[in-house]
């Protein structure tokens, strides 16, 4: 059996003219000899006006009933999509979480695959040629329902191709995945291929396109992942896991609302240092960028986290250094990360000196590397600069 | 533990002011020391704009897939209602039909009910939980999502109450009860406090829209004592319960059927075999079937019924079909409503049928079939001369 597992993301079955033309898209695909698995997400602003419905009632809604409200939302689109694909002479079923029996953790608004019986869709294939299917959501041990969160339709498309050993194909409204955001580098160029590795690192140019827990999944049961536009036949990226061009650098990634917290006048005592990362992690902050500088007797401690998560830093920190006098706390908002991201680094050199050597009149705030990665923090003013010269340098 | 079931229908829950409303009388129920299960329809005029976007991709869409479809209108107010409920300080838990234990069988569209398994229910009212179940959905023993039909969320608010062993059920729409006959029409309608479990199922049968007629059935098998109510108007009730025979002797309602079509056939035995198998597996409901043997010597026999058209889907389908396989010899006439005087021992003698049919010809409408039950007298008229045969009527029998 020729199994292919499609994603349609809510811009693409935002209506029903739009619905009409993706059961067109899938009949052609029948018609070529596959049997589709077929996951959408709500159509348009569905998710977005239920939740409002349900901040209207209460500020803090409960999470089990959040679920159960939003899971209307995909259930709405998958029913549509197989009445569309019926009229069209496709014979389809829906299926929501219950009947596909997406098994999750119980962790409401949040919740993740734990796993899929792949044996209800191959009997239904016997009958079938399309099966639709609720994406962002699953059911826990107790059988209620629960969703998987931001692009949580992604990682149900990709979760699924796993357990069916299928290829699967996410659909949006980008046309792919590029060397550099186009609104920052208009002249950024369209990849053929990039590695799941690489996908991970690039989080901002993969984002719009792709979650990256479903890339997560890709990698570990090594699916073939392919995004493109849903009402274009350019064609798109395919995510693999080797790149056979092998560029050095594939991408330029840019994250804005970066605020770099600096602590200064600690004690030489390391044990703050656990304090305060642990403090902050208990806070659910995501710390990105660190750095450690021991220097006359006292350390300084550099990090970065995004701009909205200020107060809650401020509390975790003041928790961990209470105890303590003298220490000095800056914040500087309005800095931009910007990272250039390739596996052919492990195996050139040079590649950071190139960096720098692009970036040397602009004024540079943190670093990091990684095995396929080098990253910088630098005041958002300088970021278009910035851009510009890391996109001539490695020709992206 | 005291059970009281309560069931909100579309008006009651159609804006969020509403839900809130509801929220704050089932937790008063739930203070007195009841264990409160809530069933709610969906929103407003939810299931008619799901059934819009269906119609827009097909003109038959597949029964299965409605139902998937429909199913979220009542999900949808039921974490809503549960959240309100939070809010108020409030445990509670929203289940679907399916997690709610409502098994039925795969007549998609309009399901029966056929067993409630509420343990979930009855585990979560044991926690203290108020628990809100969405109405007009179950669930097929494949697993399919089904709904109950027109009027299906008072069958699954009865089922799930007799299930309980619920004290008893009640039902809040926006009119306060049953009355004698449809207020809309007839200004001195007298409400009715109390009445049979038979009579409410004729009136059902016969077209009044208060209360689902299988809801009724459920409620008359076990014993369940149904309180219509008005969500937002409190004071008056009617009380659907068992009642000693004989209380409630002569006509106490006049209901009214539009939208009737009467369609009549000569056929062959194939084909006359061919109509039934047809209609039941579109699941189309047949009143008032009259059938005729061919004369001796001859092969046609003549067939005549009613068919409420507009609770079918896909009637204009159905229409073509019958015509296509029975060309020569179908008739469907549209221009029927049918009157019809609810009450009980009617037939011991048939005085009242008689006055009833003096009445009428007096007045000059003309009576094109008649049909008769212990509680029931119906008639067949022509539709412009409903509404004053009904007001004629009222006031001859209940005024």
């Amino acid at each position: 059996m020729n199994i292919v597992v499609q994603k349609f993301g809510g811009s693409s079955v935002a209506d029903t003219d739009k619905i009409k033309k993706i059961a067109e898209r899938i009949r052609s695909r029948v018609l070529q000899g596959n049997k589709l698995v077929v996951v959408t997400s709500a159509m348009g602003k569905t998710t977005d006006n239920l939740i409002k419905l349900a901040k209207e009632i209460s500020p803090k809604p409960e999470p089990r009933e959040l679920d159960m409200l939003l899971t209307t939302g995909e259930q709405i689109s998958i029913s549509l999509l197989a009445i569309a694909l019926n009229e069209v002479n496709i014979k389809s079923k829906s299926l929501n979480a219950f009947q596909a029996e997406i098994m999750t953790t119980g962790d409401f608004n949040e919740a993740r695959i734990k796993n899929i019986k792949s044996q209800k869709i191959f009997d239904l294939f016997e009958e079938y040629d399309v099966i639709t299917i609720a994406g962002f959501q699953g059911i826990n041990e107790e059988g209620d329902l629960t969703t998987l969160g931001r692009g949580g339709s992604d990682t149900s498309a990709v979760a699924l191709a796993a357990a069916l050993k299928a290829p699967c194909e996410i659909y949006s409204d980008v046309d792919g995945i590029y060397t550099c955001d186009p609104r920052l580098h208009p002249n950024a160029k369209k990849l053929k291929f990039v590695t799941y590795d690489e996908m991970l690192e690039m989080a901002s140019l993969g984002a719009k396109v792709l979650h990256s827990r479903s890339v997560e999944i890709a990698k570990k049961f090594d699916i073939t992942l392919y995004c493109a536009a849903t009402f274009s036949e350019v064609e798109g990226t395919y995510i693999v896991k080797d790149n056979i061009e092998q560029p050095v650098v594939t991408g330029l990634s840019v994250m804005d609302n970066q605020t770099q917290v600096t602590l200064s006048r600690l004690p030489e005592d390391y044990t703050f240092i656990h304090k305060i990362f642990s403090n902050v992690a208990e806070e659910g902050l995501n710390v990105d960028m660190i750095s450690i500088i021991d220097d006359d007797n006292s350390l300084t401690v550099s990090f970065s986290i995004i701009d909205e998560s200020k107060e809650d830093v401020e509390s975790a920190l003041h928790h961990s250094l209470k105890d303590l006098e003298k220490w000095n706390l800056t914040y500087h908002p309005g800095y931009s990360k910007l990272s250039i991201v390739g596996v052919g680094m492990r195996s050139s050199s040079g590649v950071a000196s190139k960096f720098f050597g692009a970036l040397q009149q602009i004024p540079i705030k943190l670093v990091t590397t990684s095995e396929i990665k080098i990253s910088c923090l630098v005041e958002t003013s300088f970021k278009q600069q910035a851009v510009e010269a890391l996109t001539k340098a490695f020709d992206l | 533990m005291k059970v009281i079931v309560q069931k909100y229908g579309g008006s009651s829950v159609a804006d969020l002011s509403k839900i809130k409303k509801i929220a704050a009388m089932a937790a008063e129920v739930h203070q007195k020391n009841y264990a409160v299960v809530v069933v709610v329809s969906a929103m407003g005029k939810t299931t008619n704009s799901l059934i819009e976007l269906a119609q827009q991709l097909s003109s038959t869409p597949p029964n299965r897939e409605m139902d998937m479809l429909l199913s979220t209108g009542e999900r949808i107010t039921m974490s809503l209602l549960c959240i309100a409920l939070n809010e108020l300080g409030l445990n509670a838990i929203s289940l679907t039909g399916s997690q709610a234990g409502i098994i039925t069988n795969d007549k998609h569209n309009d399901a029966r009910v056929i067993e409630v398994r509420p343990f979930r229910i009855q585990d979560e009212l044991e926690k203290g939980k108020i628990v809100v179940v969405g109405g007009f959905q179950g669930v097929s023993y494949t697993r399919d999502i089904t709904t109950l039909g027109r009027g299906g969320s008072d069958t699954s608010a009865v089922a799930l109450a007799a299930a309980l062993d619920a004290e008893r059920c009640e039902i809040y729409s926006d009119v306060d009860g049953v009355y004698s006959t449809d207020p809309s029409i007839e200004k001195e309608a007298k409400h009715l406090p109390e009445i049979s479990y038979e009579q409410m199922q004729e009136m059902s049968f016969a077209g009044a829209k208060v209360l689902n007629a299988q809801a009724v059935q459920f409620a008359k098998e076990a014993n369940i004592a149904i309180y219509a109510r008005s969500a937002f108007q409190p004071g008056k009730e009617t009380i659907v319960r068992k009642m000693p025979p004989g209380v409630t002797r002569g006509i106490t309602s006049v209901v009214y059927e539009n939208d009737l079509v009467k369609i009549q056939c000569s056929l062959t035995a194939e084909q006359f075999d061919w109509l039934m198998k047809y209609l039941s597996e579109k699941q189309i409901a047949l009143k008032e079937l009259k059938f005729t043997a061919p004369p001796e010597g001859e092969v046609l026999s003549t067939a005549s019924f009613l068919i409420a058209y507009k609770n079918v889907y896909d009637w204009a389908i159905v229409e073509k079909e019958l015509q296509t396989t029975l060309h020569k010899t179908i008739a469907f006439d549209y221009s029927l409503g049918a009157v019809s005087l609810i009450g009980e021992g009617l037939n011991a003698d048939n005085s009242a049928l008689h006055e009833t049919l003096c009445l009428l010809k007096k007045n000059g409408i003309a009576v094109l079939g008649i049909t008769t039950t212990a509680f029931r007298i119906s008639l067949l008229i022509g539709k412009q001369e409903l509404i004053p045969a009904v007001q004629l009527l009222h006031k001859q029998w209940i005024l």
